[in-house]
Protein backbone atom coordinates (compact mmCIF):
# COMPACT_ATOMS: atom_id res chain seq x y z
CA UNK A 1 0.00 0.00 0.00
CA UNK A 2 1.31 3.29 -1.05
CA UNK A 3 1.03 5.92 1.77
CA UNK A 4 2.30 9.38 1.91
CA UNK A 5 3.76 11.24 4.42
CA UNK A 6 3.90 14.72 4.40
CA UNK A 7 4.65 17.65 6.54
CA UNK A 8 1.66 19.98 7.72
CA UNK A 9 3.29 23.02 9.82
CA UNK A 10 4.72 21.39 12.87
CA UNK A 11 2.24 17.99 11.66
CA UNK A 12 4.01 14.95 9.75
CA UNK A 13 0.47 13.72 8.08
CA UNK A 14 0.38 9.99 6.17
CA UNK A 15 -1.85 10.07 3.60
CA UNK A 16 -4.08 7.12 3.07
CA UNK A 17 -5.31 6.94 -0.41
CA UNK A 18 -7.13 3.94 -0.35
CA UNK A 19 -10.65 3.87 0.09
CA UNK A 20 -11.04 0.55 2.28
CA UNK A 21 -8.48 -0.26 5.09
CA UNK A 22 -10.39 -4.08 5.19
CA UNK A 23 -9.22 -7.89 5.28
CA UNK A 24 -7.63 -7.77 2.15
CA UNK A 25 -6.00 -4.63 2.59
CA UNK A 26 -5.05 -4.52 6.53
CA UNK A 27 -1.12 -6.50 5.91
CA UNK A 28 -0.32 -4.18 3.26
CA UNK A 29 -1.65 -1.09 5.43
CA UNK A 30 0.39 -2.61 9.04
CA UNK A 31 3.52 -3.30 6.64
CA UNK A 32 3.52 0.64 5.17
CA UNK A 33 2.99 2.02 8.53
CA UNK A 34 5.64 0.31 10.43
CA UNK A 35 7.85 1.52 7.07
CA UNK A 36 6.70 4.74 8.22
CA UNK A 37 7.15 4.80 12.04
CA UNK A 38 10.38 2.96 11.81
CA UNK A 39 11.90 6.32 10.17
CA UNK A 40 9.77 8.66 12.32
CA UNK A 41 10.41 9.81 15.46
CA UNK A 42 7.56 12.26 16.34
CA UNK A 43 3.71 11.50 16.01
CA UNK A 44 2.23 10.72 13.28
CA UNK A 45 -1.54 12.48 11.96
CA UNK A 46 -2.50 9.40 9.90
CA UNK A 47 -5.44 11.28 7.25
CA UNK A 48 -8.67 9.08 6.48
CA UNK A 49 -10.20 11.00 4.77
CA UNK A 50 -10.42 9.33 1.71
CA UNK A 51 -11.30 5.91 3.49
CA UNK A 52 -15.15 4.96 3.56
CA UNK A 53 -14.97 1.96 5.46
CA UNK A 54 -12.84 0.22 8.09
CA UNK A 55 -13.64 -3.20 8.73
CA UNK A 56 -12.44 -5.15 12.27
CA UNK A 57 -9.35 -6.40 10.28
CA UNK A 58 -8.54 -2.99 9.51
CA UNK A 59 -9.27 -1.76 13.06
CA UNK A 60 -6.90 -4.40 14.30
CA UNK A 61 -4.08 -2.98 11.85
CA UNK A 62 -4.42 0.85 12.89
CA UNK A 63 -4.10 -0.55 16.69
CA UNK A 64 -1.33 -2.39 15.88
CA UNK A 65 -0.07 0.95 13.99
CA UNK A 66 -0.09 2.91 16.86
CA UNK A 67 1.08 0.32 19.50
CA UNK A 68 4.18 0.29 16.94
CA UNK A 69 5.25 3.98 17.49
CA UNK A 70 5.71 2.69 21.23
CA UNK A 71 4.73 4.75 24.08
CA UNK A 72 6.78 7.88 23.55
CA UNK A 73 4.42 8.48 19.95
CA UNK A 74 1.02 9.04 19.58
CA UNK A 75 -1.24 7.88 16.33
CA UNK A 76 -3.65 10.33 16.24
CA UNK A 77 -6.40 10.30 13.58
CA UNK A 78 -8.09 12.58 11.21
CA UNK A 79 -11.11 12.97 9.28
CA UNK A 80 -13.22 9.97 10.01
CA UNK A 81 -16.00 8.98 7.62
CA UNK A 82 -19.32 8.21 9.56
CA UNK A 83 -18.88 4.62 8.71
CA UNK A 84 -15.28 4.35 9.76
CA UNK A 85 -16.07 6.35 12.90
CA UNK A 86 -19.13 3.92 13.79
CA UNK A 87 -16.76 1.26 13.90
CA UNK A 88 -13.94 3.40 15.91
CA UNK A 89 -17.56 4.19 18.67
CA UNK A 90 -18.82 0.61 18.94
CA UNK A 91 -15.56 -0.76 19.69
CA UNK A 92 -14.90 2.15 21.93
CA UNK A 93 -11.52 2.68 19.83
CA UNK A 94 -12.52 5.69 19.70
CA UNK A 95 -11.14 6.88 23.09
CA UNK A 96 -7.94 5.18 22.57
CA UNK A 97 -7.16 7.74 19.81
CA UNK A 98 -7.12 11.25 19.69
CA UNK A 99 -9.21 12.12 16.58
CA UNK A 100 -9.36 15.11 14.66
CA UNK A 101 -11.96 16.59 12.44
CA UNK A 102 -9.76 18.03 9.76
CA UNK A 103 -6.19 18.67 9.53
CA UNK A 104 -7.01 22.21 9.97
CA UNK A 105 -8.63 21.22 13.08
CA UNK A 106 -5.74 19.31 14.14
CA UNK A 107 -3.30 22.23 13.00
CA UNK A 108 -5.22 24.03 15.65
CA UNK A 109 -4.75 21.98 18.52
CA UNK A 110 -1.06 21.01 17.73
CA UNK A 111 0.12 24.31 15.60
CA UNK B 1 -14.26 -15.34 -9.09
CA UNK B 2 -17.98 -13.54 -7.65
CA UNK B 3 -21.26 -14.66 -9.43
CA UNK B 4 -24.37 -12.80 -8.69
CA UNK B 5 -28.50 -12.99 -9.61
CA UNK B 6 -29.26 -9.38 -9.50
CA UNK B 7 -32.97 -7.87 -9.54
CA UNK B 8 -34.27 -4.62 -8.01
CA UNK B 9 -35.08 -4.86 -4.12
CA UNK B 10 -38.36 -3.44 -4.77
CA UNK B 11 -39.17 -5.72 -6.80
CA UNK B 12 -39.25 -8.35 -3.88
CA UNK B 13 -36.82 -10.24 -5.62
CA UNK B 14 -33.92 -11.84 -3.84
CA UNK B 15 -30.44 -10.81 -4.18
CA UNK B 16 -28.02 -14.51 -4.07
CA UNK B 17 -24.58 -14.19 -4.73
CA UNK B 18 -22.17 -17.34 -4.48
CA UNK B 19 -18.12 -17.02 -4.29
CA UNK B 20 -15.15 -18.72 -3.61
CA UNK B 21 -13.66 -17.26 0.32
CA UNK B 22 -11.69 -14.66 0.12
CA UNK B 23 -10.74 -11.77 1.16
CA UNK B 24 -11.06 -9.73 -2.31
CA UNK B 25 -14.11 -11.93 -3.05
CA UNK B 26 -16.05 -10.68 0.26
CA UNK B 27 -14.81 -6.88 -0.85
CA UNK B 28 -16.53 -7.82 -4.49
CA UNK B 29 -19.73 -9.18 -2.69
CA UNK B 30 -20.42 -6.72 -0.43
CA UNK B 31 -19.93 -3.98 -3.50
CA UNK B 32 -22.68 -5.98 -5.32
CA UNK B 33 -25.05 -6.55 -2.01
CA UNK B 34 -24.91 -2.32 -1.14
CA UNK B 35 -25.53 -1.90 -5.66
CA UNK B 36 -28.44 -4.25 -4.93
CA UNK B 37 -29.94 -1.81 -2.01
CA UNK B 38 -28.93 0.99 -3.83
CA UNK B 39 -32.48 2.27 -4.81
CA UNK B 40 -34.21 1.69 -1.47
CA UNK B 41 -32.08 5.05 -1.20
CA UNK B 42 -31.68 3.76 3.10
CA UNK B 43 -29.66 6.48 5.51
CA UNK B 44 -25.81 6.49 5.10
CA UNK B 45 -26.06 4.94 8.76
CA UNK B 46 -28.20 2.41 7.99
CA UNK B 47 -25.81 1.36 4.96
CA UNK B 48 -22.88 1.17 7.19
CA UNK B 49 -24.12 -0.68 9.73
CA UNK B 50 -25.34 -3.16 6.72
CA UNK B 51 -21.77 -3.29 5.41
CA UNK B 52 -19.96 -3.39 8.51
CA UNK B 53 -22.22 -6.38 9.63
CA UNK B 54 -21.75 -8.39 6.40
CA UNK B 55 -17.80 -7.72 6.62
CA UNK B 56 -17.68 -9.33 9.41
CA UNK B 57 -19.57 -12.26 9.15
CA UNK B 58 -17.95 -12.81 5.51
CA UNK B 59 -14.43 -12.07 7.17
CA UNK B 60 -15.13 -14.81 9.70
CA UNK B 61 -16.26 -17.40 7.44
CA UNK B 62 -13.35 -16.63 5.28
CA UNK B 63 -10.75 -16.55 8.14
CA UNK B 64 -12.52 -19.22 10.50
CA UNK B 65 -14.37 -21.50 8.90
CA UNK B 66 -12.52 -22.52 6.57
CA UNK B 67 -8.44 -23.15 5.95
CA UNK B 68 -6.47 -21.25 3.24
CA UNK B 69 -8.16 -22.87 0.25
CA UNK B 70 -11.28 -21.56 1.35
CA UNK B 71 -14.51 -22.87 0.13
CA UNK B 72 -17.46 -21.61 -1.39
CA UNK B 73 -20.27 -19.03 0.36
CA UNK B 74 -24.31 -18.20 -0.60
CA UNK B 75 -25.52 -15.43 0.29
CA UNK B 76 -28.89 -14.11 0.31
CA UNK B 77 -30.35 -11.32 0.71
CA UNK B 78 -34.43 -10.17 0.77
CA UNK B 79 -36.04 -7.37 1.47
CA UNK B 80 -39.22 -8.23 4.00
CA UNK B 81 -41.25 -6.05 5.68
CA UNK B 82 -39.87 -3.64 7.79
CA UNK B 83 -36.07 -5.36 7.06
CA UNK B 84 -33.79 -6.41 5.87
CA UNK B 85 -33.14 -10.23 6.33
CA UNK B 86 -29.46 -11.76 4.91
CA UNK B 87 -29.07 -15.70 4.89
CA UNK B 88 -25.30 -16.36 4.62
CA UNK B 89 -23.72 -20.32 4.20
CA UNK B 90 -20.65 -22.09 4.40
CA UNK B 91 -19.26 -25.60 4.21
CA UNK B 92 -16.55 -24.52 6.64
CA UNK B 93 -16.28 -26.05 10.09
CA UNK B 94 -18.89 -25.45 12.65
CA UNK B 95 -19.98 -21.81 14.23
CA UNK B 96 -19.13 -22.32 17.64
CA UNK B 97 -23.20 -21.23 19.31
CA UNK B 98 -21.24 -18.92 21.94
CA UNK B 99 -20.53 -16.55 19.40
CA UNK B 100 -23.78 -15.47 18.58
CA UNK B 101 -25.40 -15.89 22.01
CA UNK B 102 -23.00 -14.24 24.38
CA UNK B 103 -20.74 -11.39 24.71
CA UNK B 104 -18.06 -13.72 25.05
CA UNK B 105 -15.49 -12.22 27.58
CA UNK B 106 -17.69 -9.47 28.75
CA UNK B 107 -16.02 -7.01 26.38
CA UNK B 108 -12.14 -5.33 26.99
CA UNK B 109 -10.21 -3.45 28.65
CA UNK B 110 -9.01 -0.77 25.79
CA UNK B 111 -5.56 -0.22 27.34
CA UNK B 112 -4.86 -3.72 26.85
CA UNK B 113 -5.29 -2.81 23.31
CA UNK B 114 -6.34 -5.85 21.43
CA UNK B 115 -6.00 -6.26 17.63
CA UNK B 116 -8.62 -8.42 17.34
CA UNK B 117 -11.68 -10.13 18.45
CA UNK B 118 -14.13 -6.93 17.52
CA UNK B 119 -15.55 -8.75 14.60
CA UNK B 120 -18.51 -10.75 17.16
CA UNK B 121 -18.95 -7.67 19.25
CA UNK B 122 -19.96 -5.35 16.59
CA UNK B 123 -22.18 -7.80 14.62
CA UNK B 124 -23.97 -8.14 18.04
CA UNK B 125 -24.30 -4.94 18.67
CA UNK B 126 -25.33 -4.07 15.08
CA UNK B 127 -27.89 -7.20 13.38
CA UNK B 128 -31.81 -6.88 14.44
CA UNK B 129 -31.88 -10.40 14.72
CA UNK B 130 -29.34 -12.91 14.76
CA UNK B 131 -29.75 -16.83 14.10
CA UNK B 132 -27.68 -19.86 13.05
CA UNK B 133 -28.03 -23.27 12.64
CA UNK B 134 -25.81 -26.53 11.35
CA UNK B 135 -27.77 -28.12 8.77
CA UNK B 136 -26.07 -31.07 6.96
CA UNK B 137 -22.83 -29.67 6.99
CA UNK B 138 -23.46 -26.39 5.84
CA UNK B 139 -23.33 -23.49 8.58
CA UNK B 140 -26.85 -21.17 8.08
CA UNK B 141 -26.27 -17.61 9.66
CA UNK B 142 -29.52 -15.47 9.19
CA UNK B 143 -28.92 -11.90 10.31
CA UNK B 144 -31.98 -9.42 9.86
CA UNK B 145 -31.84 -6.08 10.03
CA UNK B 146 -34.53 -3.40 10.88
CA UNK B 147 -34.99 -0.52 7.93
CA UNK B 148 -36.92 2.43 7.86
CA UNK B 149 -37.17 4.26 11.71
CA UNK B 150 -34.96 5.74 13.91
CA UNK B 151 -32.13 3.75 14.56
CA UNK B 152 -30.73 3.49 18.44
CA UNK B 153 -27.05 2.28 18.34
CA UNK B 154 -26.25 5.09 20.37
CA UNK B 155 -25.81 2.88 23.44
CA UNK B 156 -25.37 -0.58 22.02
CA UNK B 157 -23.83 -1.60 24.58
CA UNK B 158 -26.38 -1.31 27.06
CA UNK B 159 -29.17 -2.94 24.67
CA UNK B 160 -30.94 -5.89 26.48
CA UNK B 161 -29.55 -9.16 25.05
CA UNK B 162 -32.80 -10.12 22.97
CA UNK B 163 -31.37 -13.75 22.95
Amino acid sequence: MNLTVRRVGPLKVVDVPEKRIDAAAAIAFKDAMRDISDVSCSDLFLNLENVGFVDSSGLGAIVAAMKNLGPERRLHLVALSPAVEKVFRLTRMDSVFTLHDSIDAALADHG
Amino acid sequence: MVWAEQAAPHENAAFIIRFHASPLNVRDALRLLLGYLDPLDLPIDQVATIQIVLAEVLNNVTEHAYDSDGGLICMQANVVEAGLSVTIRDRGAALPPKLILSEGSGGFDPQALPEGGFGWHLIRSLASELAHCRQARWNELKIVFSLGGPQSDELPLNRPNPF
